[in-house]
């Protein structure tokens, strides 16, 4: 007969367990298949995610100083580089020296520029963009912001003369306001380099206003002398993908080298000899780019996706596998008599070999063909790509050949192997348990145990590489474990027998042998639902532990249900708290300050000011990174108990506070370099009904006393208000021409609304940093923080000695009062420390003779808030809110992150996982449940004969069967807890964003009940049918003489 | 009915039995009948195919016939449900099968105590018995051993102590020789022969084998489905 007939009939001879075959490989080609494909979409996605960042981290900047003319030389040079880059956008913004405002405070500037996108970057809300100069001689055009001219009180049309501050004796500049602007995107990276364009005033020792845009070209003509000029080339790298990105990263190489090199710049750091002479004329040249940094940071998240998602591939290839080994065992069972058949007429092994290699390479080509049909749509839509479910070039993707071949490669040995291995004398061992006897369990346990350590040591290094073995560690998890529970059957089964044994009965004993000396026919069947199951419970953990790290870091990103602060740089509107506190409702918000200090060796630790009051029903952070307390109780701790009363109440409804302030000096101020009307900058500090203080500025303050009036209505403060100070800066050279203590603050008529208000309550506070009239000294009393633990330590000083905590220029004593694992917010999450902004402002600075209170210390900038309707207060603020404000939604970052391409594909992958073991646990139970029910044929028959009702051994059968599932289910529902512990953390933190606080693997306990249920029912059932089918078709003996 | 005591009175009438239908159909029994009395010893002789194993399997409940009757003793075997037919193969009648039928994974002693553990035999008396009987049959120090460490002939053994445990009334035995060799196929009939003596049981033997009838006190010669000769 020739092969293939004879091929043929032996398939159709047993359809049923041939279509078990085919569906085991199958199965496993198209889930492996599509996970491996599912890797490099997630990894693409991973890539594009990781690479999401400010235009500020995908910028080339070259910058520099040149003279007049030599611009378009950098220029092409710049243009150059850019072109070799992914859609790089080349920006140039030139800036000169300040220059004075005459008629305005001594320490007012303004601030000049031109940039080659002016017109691209702005919306021209009056007038319009400037003309080179040539157009009006002696006088040169300009727009500014709009938030310039409000603060300059300047309109289209009105001219101004800015001075020069370095030579006296040179002409003022004559510009005329041609336009107001306002930025189309405060996030362009044009304003990266021109950040006061977004902001129009910025107030340091000076305020400055600006930028004074001039139109392009302007500084070329020599009108203003040497400029500095910034080229900033930013990529797009949307476009970038894992398969692209060390091309981009050779690139980008290539271009810093080649502006190095141009600039005169050496090509290695501090080395001299790799500068070659510059080919542009532009001195001071600085390149910088993180860019590099960043490309790495996506490689690592590619390689972090393909490692995580190697777990599943390969536990689905092992679960594949045992089913294979399963159904094809059962093949080669039924065809038993027929090989001993074609043994005695003559067929060799080799002969046996070539038919069941045959037979194989058939199924394995149903196999390719099914995953080749499947595998890409199924990708498709787990991923969320849009797209038809199959189109031709999946045909020839080179990763999906290069998957499958060799799976279906090992589908067939795995077959052949089995099909040779079914009928050989093993003692009643199978493979499985002979894998467990020989301590191969224990041996993957080690492995596993090795490569998990290296792979946590990996994750703290943040390397950008996993060898395969590390990437393996949570497969070698499960599968150790699973291999580990099957020594468990022996011992279940002696409990069995010696239980069946002593009672007078049939049932138990006959089950409890079955077990005891059949093990072999459920070993397969056990490490299948072992490993179905705890692939089961590690999608389901995987599921709840992201769902949950994702509520988690959004909430510690935003702080609290609704934040609202400025989006860009600058003073936060004075008005941003007011409307918080009408949308959300004034005692569910929380007002913040937020900044960063140096405490010890400790860099940019995060200080989080704010409202203690409201803090404890506001904000809620994880549980348990509260070190066993509750929040609201450490919150409550941060108040300090006895607040000073104000000293200058204001009547309740203030609207305008007035001041007659002067400087009393024995030295003319003219002396200490302002004109005559001149001052100093004074601001009024105001505490509102939080204890929060607010410094409101007053202007310029000089020799004449003068009265200076506060808007506090426009403000919308929370009341009672009171006045707890004022204060004048003095730039630091006074302390040399006057003597010290001589320079007073002299404070005349006080009145609210017109209405007299007595200022006994302040005393004069005057330091060397400032003229001061503010509330009596207090005690020195620490205040009470919160801290992350290194900072508690490092607030514990040697010797007990008291450590202070450096704040807004002063040194506060602190005592903490508790200890958090992380701080909501905090740009460091282990370093952060947290205080009451009215105790702050309360208290003295520590240690200095005559230090007084309520100075400002922290100014909120931020309002967290917990408002009932977190959406509609949300839409009203957005509504409401000066320009430039950001709100943060926590709902909104969970939808952001829960949409995250690798969040969502992780997800989908492991519900695929989830599934398909299912499916496969599914069918090789069926197969295993089949070939039992057959290989009992023969003594059922037997034990018919001796007066056993057929349908009692079917239930023994049946409840067999269950009593296998139920087991292993229970055992499996203690390795899937202990796999998911293991394996999760390292799975749920693909997606490039930092896990804080720290995953929390969240093993949902109700659900993986569910799914224990599912599959003992499905598998149950199966068993059910298959033994009332093989009852159905078997036969009593006998049979005929 | 019990399982104690004398054997039965077997009685057969005109049963027919046909596997399948139409053209193809087998007509195992045709008509077949005979009367075996209580204690006796009925070899049942024919050739293969004739109707030997289909007639022991009626007779036992095995097997249901399409006409005629059985009677054991006053009980009519051929009108009885399933649950009476399991309850009279628990009970007095016995088989013994040509391939043995032991399990393979039960040790001699398991296999034995089967009929007992359906009867609900309480374990101290079952194991009692269980030694007794294999005793008998001369495996007493084979207890422990599986099938596949026993001889052809002790496994016969086996199944000749299992059929007896349960002190049958009536035990039909198919072809018990069939896959021994002569000698040992011998022995195992004289046993067969001296324990249906002792135990007082009616015993129905199928066998080609001329040298094996000599120890049967009747022999039947079936051919056809049709009983040619009561000897």
């Amino acid at each position: 007969m020739r092969a293939r007939v004879l091929l043929v009939r032996r398939a159709g001879a047993h359809p049923l367990a041939v279509l078990a075959v085919t569906v085991s490989v199958a199965m496993a080609l198209v889930v492996v298949v599509a996970l491996r494909l599912l890797t490099a979409t997630i990894g693409d996605a991973g890539v594009r995610s990781a690479l999401e960042v400010p235009a500020a981290d995908r910028s080339l900047v070259l910058s520099g100083t040149l003279d007049p003319g030599d611009t378009a030389a950098v220029d092409a040079l710049v243009a150059d580089v850019g072109g070799g880059l992914p859609g790089a956008r080349v920006t140039r913004v030139s800036t000169v020296t300040s220059r004075g405002l005459p008629g305005r405070a001594g320490t007012d500037r303004a601030a000049l520029a031109e940039t080659d996108g002016l017109a691209g970057a702005v919306t021209v809300v009056d007038g319009r963009l400037p003309a080179p100069p040539e157009g009006k001689p002696g006088v040169v055009e300009v727009v500014l912001p709009v938030a310039a001219a409000d603060g300059l009180d300047v309109a289209v049309g009105d001219r101004l003369a800015l001075t020069d501050l370095v030579d006296d004796d040179a002409p003022p500049l004559d510009v005329e306001v041609v336009g107001t602007v306002r930025p189309d995107d405060v996030d362009a990276a044009l304003w990266l380099d021109l950040p006061l364009g977004v902001v129009g005033v910025t107030s340091t020792e000076f305020t400055t206003y600006g930028p004074f845009l001039l139109a392009p070209g302007t500084l070329d003509g020599g009108l203003l002398g040497r400029s500095s000029a910034t080229w900033r080339v930013e990529l797009g790298l949307t476009g970038v993908d894992a398969g692209s990105l060390d091309g981009v990263r050779a690139d980008v190489a290539e271009a810093v080298t080649t502006l190095r090199r141009e600039s005169g710049l050496p090509l290695v750091a501090n080395d001299p000899d790799t500068a070659a002479p510059a080919t542009v004329p532009l001195d001071g040249a600085r390149v910088s780019t993180v860019v590099p940094a960043e490309l790495d940071a996506a490689r690592l998240v590619a390689d972090r996706i393909r490692a995580s998602l190697l777990t599943p591939v390969l536990l689905l290839a092992l679960l594949g596998g045992t089913a294979l080994v399963g159904s094809a065992g059962l093949l080669a069972g039924l065809r038993e008599e027929e090989t001993r058949l074609l043994r005695v007429r003559g067929a060799s092994s080799t002969r046996l070999a070539r038919l069941g290699l045959g037979e194989a390479l058939a199924v394995a080509a149903v196999g390719v063909l099914v995953t080749l049909a499947l595998a890409p749509g199924t990708t498709r839509a787990v991923a969320g790509v849009p797209g038809p479910w199959w189109r031709p070039a999946d045909a020839v993707d080179p990763l999906l050949w290069s998957t499958v071949l060799p799976l279906a490669a090992g589908a067939v040995g795995v077959a052949v192997v089995t099909g040779l291995w079914v009928g050989r004398d093993t003692r009643g061992r199978s493979s499985a348990r002979l894998a467990a006897g020989s301590g191969l369990d224990l041996a993957l346990l080690v492995l596993a145990a090795l490569a998990l350590v290296q792979l946590r040591r990996y994750d703290a290094s943040g390397s950008t590489t996993v060898d395969p073995l590390t990437g393996a560690a949570p497969a070698l998890v499960v599968a150790g474990f699973s291999v580990l529970a099957l020594r468990l059957v022996p011992l279940l089964s002696r409990l069995a027998v010696r239980a069946g044994t002593r009672r007078p009965g049939l049932d138990l004993a006959w089950g409890g042998w079955q077990l005891a000396r059949r093990g072999a026919q459920q070993t397969g069947v056990i490490l299948l639902v072992l490993l179905a199951f705890g692939m089961g419970t590690i999608a389901l953990a995987h599921d709840a532990t992201v769902t949950r790290a994702i509520e988690d870091q959004s909430a510690f990103e935003a702080g609290a249900p609704l934040r609202v602060d400025r989006g860009v740089p600058g003073r936060t509107s004075s008005t941003t708290g007011a409307v918080v506190e009408e949308a959300a409702g004034a005692d569910r918000v929380v007002p913040v300050s937020r900044g960063t200090t140096s405490l010890g060796g400790l860099d940019g630790v995060t200080v989080l000011g704010l409202d203690a009051s409201a803090a404890g029903t506001v904000l809620d952070p994880r549980a348990d990174t509260l070190r066993g307390a509750s929040w609201p109780d450490l919150a409550g701790r941060l108040a300090a108990q006895d607040r000073p009363p104000p000293a200058v109440p204001l009547p309740e409804g203030t609207e305008r506070l007035t001041l007659e302030l002067a400087v009393d000096s024995p030295v003319e101020i003219r002396r200490f370099g302002f004109r005559r009307g001149d001052g100093f900058t004074g601001a009024v500090h105001v505490e509102d009904g939080r204890g929060v203080v607010a410094a409101l500025p007053v202007g310029g303050i000089g020799e004449q006393r003068r009265a200076v009036t506060v808007d506090l209505g426009s403000r919308r403060l929370t009341p009672p208000l009171a006045v707890v100070g004022v204060e004048v800066d003095l730039p630091d050279f006074v302390s040399a021409l006057a003597p010290a203590g001589s320079v007073r603050l002299d404070l005349g008529q006080v009145t609210a609304d017109g209405q007299e208000v007595p200022v006994d309550g302040l005393v004069d506070g005057t330091d060397d940093r400032g003229l001061w009239l503010a509330l009596p000294p207090a005690a020195d009393r620490p205040v009470p923080v919160l801290a992350t633990p290194a900072v508690a330590e490092a607030l514990q000083g040697e010797d007990g000695r008291r450590v202070l905590l450096p704040l807004g220029g002063r040194e506060v004593p602190v005592e903490v009062v508790g200890v958090v694992d992380a701080l909501p917010t905090a740009a460091d999450p282990a370093a952060g420390v947290a205080l009451d902004l009215a105790t702050v402002a309360a208290t003295p600075e520590a240690g200095a003779p005559g230090s007084f209170r309520s100075r400002t210390v922290l100014e909120p900038g931020e309002w967290w808030s917990a408002p009932a309707d977190v959406e509609a207060a949300a839409a009203q603020v957005r509504a409401d809110a000066a320009y430039g404000t950001r709100v943060v939604v926590r709902d909104e970052l969970v939808a952001e992150r829960r949409a995250d391409p690798v969040n969502a594909g992780m997800r989908s992958a492991m519900a695929l996982v989830a599934g398909a073991s299912l499916v496969l646990a599914a069918v090789g139970f069926a197969a295993s449940s089949t070939a039992l029910a057959r290989r009992r044929r023969a003594e059922n028959g037997v034990l018919v004969a001796l007066g056993v009702p057929p349908a009692r051994l079917a239930r023994v059968l049946e409840a067999e069967r269950l009593a296998v599932v139920v087991g292993t289910v229970a055992v499996g529902l203690l390795l899937g807890a202990a796999a998911a512990l293991a394996v999760v953390p390292l799975l749920a933190g693909g997606d490039g964003h930092p896990q804080v606080p720290a995953v929390d693997v969240v093993l949902p306990p109700l659900t993986v009940l569910g799914f224990a249920g599912a599959l003992t029912l499905v598998l149950t059932v199966l068993g059910w049918v298959v033994v009332r089918d093989d009852r159905r078709r078997g036969r009593p003996p006998g049979g005929k003489s | 009915m019990s399982g104690d005591g004398t054997g039965m009175r077997v009685a057969v009438e005109g049963v027919h039995r046909t596997y399948g239908a139409g053209p193809t159909a087998v007509r195992a029994l045709r008509g077949v009948g005979f009367t075996v009395r209580p204690g006796e010893l009925v070899a049942v002789r024919g050739r293969s195919g004739s109707g030997k194993t289909t007639l022991l399997n009626v007779v036992g409940g095995l097997d249901r016939c399409d006409a005629g009757t059985v009677r054991l003793d006053d009980e009519v075997v051929t009108a009885m449900s399933d649950d009476d037919l399991l309850a009279l193969r628990r009970g007095p009648v016995a088989h013994v099968f040509q391939s043995f039928g032991l399990v393979p994974v039960l040790t001699a002693r398991e296999n034995v105590g089967v009929p007992l553990r359906l009867r609900g035999t309480e374990p101290q008396e079952r194991e009692r018995r269980v030694g007794a009987v294999l005793d008998r049959v001369g495996l007493g120090g084979h207890g422990e051993h599986r099938p596949d460490e026993l001889s052809g002939g002790q496994q016969q053994r086996v199944a000749l102590a299992r059929a007896l445990v349960s002190r049958p009334r009536l035990l039909l035995a198919d072809e018990p020789t069939g896959q021994l060799d002569s000698e040992t196929g011998r022995e195992v009939m004289s046993l067969i022969a001296r324990l249906a003596v002792e135990e007082s049981m009616t015993t129905v033997v199928t066998t080609h084998d001329p040298a094996l009838l000599g120890l049967a006190d009747r022999v039947l010669t079936i051919a056809d489905g049709v009983v040619t000769d009561e000897g």
